[in-house]
């Protein structure tokens, strides 16, 4: 077995294409064929591992552009979004799993999720399918909370939800103020009405006053019971569709 | 057109200034037991100033500990109605306290839960008052306040009220997203006794007249199929689409050699199958005239772009699961249905002359008839493959489609590197998604087992029917009662256990298991 070598980055999306970018540079430089001996860790520290070289790779913005950028012209959007919801999945090897994908997409070409056969190519498909299907969840279980500036939302989602599903509460709330904390990775997207959103980290978000709920809260909450055809009554399946961690967050479990 | 009228004043009594919190409850609990809560169907953005935006796929936005998912705001305009329809809780027979919304009640309602993202748009039906004309303008009027004056973009689904202009459902069709006109009951029959004031005409009218407006919008902005979403995924490739056309093409053959569809009238609409004459001595779909869609007033606009669906009440008259796949059958083939629900028959109104439901209601009958009509809109089949007169219900203890394989074991075992889609489709534990994955990737290398399974290919259902490289899975018996012990024992394994605790799953060994099957 060939030595293995170790990348260590910067916990974020941009961190972990700069490690990317980095891994090709080192790949590229090898004279055997490659073996899948590169691997990205992401976070601070992990376990040192024996026979292993590590190095750290500091963030560097314009080498994570470059990764994007070679990644969505030269294998198309498509599989740029396989990647970026595979790296918003929670799994330490996210980052390892994904290097192996795209080493094997740019030999491969565009259609490199035909491989599935492929242990690299069906693992990065589980995890952007975790991905996706708890984000296709969020879309509807995320509860907004009507303050005086602004509709506030907070959540705990298991993967990196906000980078995926941002896009579409800007699409359908353009003209709202709004705010959604991740309160496990303790950061916010702010979207004021009608301008481009950003984020915040926790120290720089703005106080939110919880209050009183709302007339429309207890309306909701009353729809939600009337809603329920006692006849059909049926929690096995309710939990199947809406597992328990959901509902801390909303409201009408509340 | 929609003049101001004052309902009958049948002993419904009206309360003055009830406040919106006991409006909403007495309206929605009227209107939950209507089926249908989709959100899908249509993809729209936004437009960058204004609320609201729908989803392709459509959006779940909680689930009731019944189960059923709340996407829409569902509620009724007013339970005030002057029909008397048996199985009804709005029937104007019944004694309970009637509420009316305003239009402004209604709008705000569906902005403010949708602003706090709780729903994904509104689901408006109504009882009938005054007339059906009349009953169709006040929910007219409320759409065109919410899209015109609110500027909601979200998702709309509107009921059409039997009996209603054409005029008037045409105006709705352009601002609304889904239409539905309630089929009520699977027979003619059972509408006259059941629903006395529901013409089988006015209820097929509306049908016929929203189908051919969507066909006509969509060819005006150059759509041509109307059913896009069945075999085509944008995602999937042009040649995975050329191998799954052939497939059909296979298909469509095997049909016509089993006898299934006669090749007499190919294509013009005229009785083809068994289950179509069975649909047609009860309901004459052909006699309707075909109308045009209207006038393409909105030429700008989409007219009830997310299609149109149906529902009826299962269980409630004495019908067979062969009459009901029949009427769906045609519904789909005839009316271009997105959707058709079931509803399994609940005797709210403890009406002596139905049938009580000591056990709740028929959710087992219900469950067989969804998964049935998945297979007939997905799957390929036809309605006389899975049942005949001869075999009018669905098995209760095994799926249609696992019954249907147990059945035609002459087609087993299929091999997974080579069956076409539709062939594979037709093993039990393989779905459309996996089967497109396999499509895809036996391009690039043989697949087993372990390769499969990865796929979302069940395997405890699929291993009966399989071989990979020309291998089972283990060595298993083509024997139909075998297989379907084993497919029973799967699900529910209590169900075959006998008096000792034992299975009936395992059975006497006889020397006939020794001798190879060849």
């Amino acid at each position: 077995m060939k030595e293995q070598l170790i990348l260590r980055c910067e916990d974020t999306l941009d961190g972990i294409f700069t490690a990317i970018f980095d891994g090709f540079v080192y790949k590229n430089r090898e004279s055997q064929p490659y073996e899948d001996q590169i691997r990205i860790a992401v976070g601070e520290e992990g376990n040192l591992q024996l026979f292993a070289k590590e190095i750290t790779v500091e963030t560097d913005s314009q080498k994570a552009a470059k990764t994007v950028y070679a990644i969505r012209t030269r294998l198309g959007q498509y599989v740029y979004q396989r990647v970026f919801y595979a790296l918003c999945h929670y799994e330490e090897e996210r980052a390892s799993v994904v290097f192996g994908y795209l080493v094997r997409a740019f030999r491969f070409g565009i259609r490199i999720d035909e491989h599935l056969a492929d242990s690299y190519v069906m693992r990065v498909m589980e995890l952007s399918r975790k991905v996706s299907n708890e984000c296709q969840k969020l879309y509807g279980f995320l509860r907004f909370r009507q303050l005086d500036q602004l509709l506030y939302a907070e959540f705990e989602p298991k993967c990196n939800a906000i980078p995926v599903i941002m896009e579409h509460f800007e699409d359908r709330y353009p003209n709202e103020n709004f705010l959604i904390y991740d309160k496990k990775r303790k950061y916010a997207l702010v979207h004021p009405a009608y301008k481009a959103s950003f984020f915040v980290q926790e120290e720089e978000m703005p106080d939110i006053d919880a209050g009183e709920r709302d007339e429309f809260e207890e309306l909701w909450k009353r729809y939600f019971v009337t809603m329920e055809i006692k006849d059909r009554h049926n929690e096995a399946c309710q939990g199947n569709l809406l597992p328990k961690w959901y509902r801390k967050e909303m409201l009408e479990f509340q | 057109m929609f003049a101001k009228g004052r309902g009958k004043k049948v002993n419904q009594i009206i309360q003055k200034d009830t406040d919106l919190m006991e409006k909403l409850t007495i309206l929605s609990d009227a209107a939950k037991y209507d089926v249908a809560c989709t959100s899908s169907g249509v993809e729209r953005k936004g437009d960058g100033k204004h609320l609201g935006n729908t989803s392709g796929c459509g959006i779940c936005h909680t689930f009731t500990g019944d189960g059923r998912c709340i996407s829409l705001l569902k509620i009724l305009f007013t339970n005030e109605c002057i029909y008397d329809c048996r199985y009804c809780v709005n029937r104007v027979s019944n004694d309970v306290r009637r509420e009316r919304f305003t239009p402004e009640e209604v709008c705000r309602l569906t902005i403010e839960f949708y602003r706090r993202n709780y729903i994904e748009g509104l689901f408006l039906s109504s009882g009938i008052v005054h007339s059906p004309d009349y009953t169709m303008g006040l929910l007219y009027e409320t759409l065109f306040l919410l899209r015109n004056k609110y500027h909601f973009h979200g998702y709309v689904h509107i009921k059409g009220i039997p009996g209603a202009s054409a005029e008037v459902v045409e105006q709705v069709g352009y601002l609304a997203d889904r239409m539905s006109v309630n089929l009520e009951l699977p027979t003619a029959e059972g509408l006259r006794t059941l629903a006395p004031n529901k013409v089988r005409k006015n209820i097929l009218r509306p049908m016929r007249q929203i189908q051919s407006g969507i066909k006509e919008s969509r060819a005006y902005h150059g759509i041509t199929s109307m059913k896009s979403r069945v075999s085509i995924d944008e995602k999937t490739y042009y040649n995975q689409m050329a191998e799954i056309a052939d497939s059909h093409a296979k298909l469509s053959d095997y049909h016509r050699t089993t006898g299934i569809l006669s090749d007499v009238s190919y294509g013009t609409g005229k009785i083809q199958t068994a289950a179509q004459r069975v649909a047609e001595r009860d309901w004459k779909f052909g006699e309707l005239q075909n109308t045009s869609g209207g006038t393409l007033a909105h030429a700008d606009r989409y007219f009830v772009p997310a299609g149109q669906s149906t529902q009826m009440i299962i269980g409630a008259t004495g019908e067979s699961d062969y009459q009901i796949m029949s009427v769906s059958e045609a519904l789909y083939n005839r009316f271009d249905m997105k959707r058709v629900f079931y509803s399994a028959f609940i005797n709210v109104n403890q009406d002596a002359e139905l049938p009580a439901s000591f056990n709740g209601p028929p959710l087992l009958r219900e469950h067989r008839l969804y998964q049935a009509d998945f297979l007939l809109r997905f799957y390929g089949f036809k309605a006389d493959e899975l049942l005949s007169d001869k075999h009018p219900n669905f098995n209760e203890r095994i799926d249609p489609k696992c019954d249907w394989a147990v059945h035609h074991l002459e087609q087993f075992p299929v091999e997974i590197n080579s069956a076409d889609y539709y062939t594979l489709l037709r093993v039990p534990g393989i779905g459309t998604k996996s089967a497109k994955r396999i499509l895809a990737a036996r391009r690039h290398a043989r697949l087993d087992f372990p390769d499969i399974k990865k796929m979302g290919v069940v395997l405890k259902r699929a291993l009966y029917f399989i071989t990979c490289k020309g291998r089972m899975m283990y060595q298993t018996k083509l024997d139909e009662r075998y297989i379907t012990n084993h497919l029973i024992y799967n699900e529910k394994p209590a169900e075959l256990l006998l008096g000792n605790g034992q299975t009936q799953t395992y059975e006497q060994m006889s020397l006939a298991d020794w001798i190879p099957l060849s």
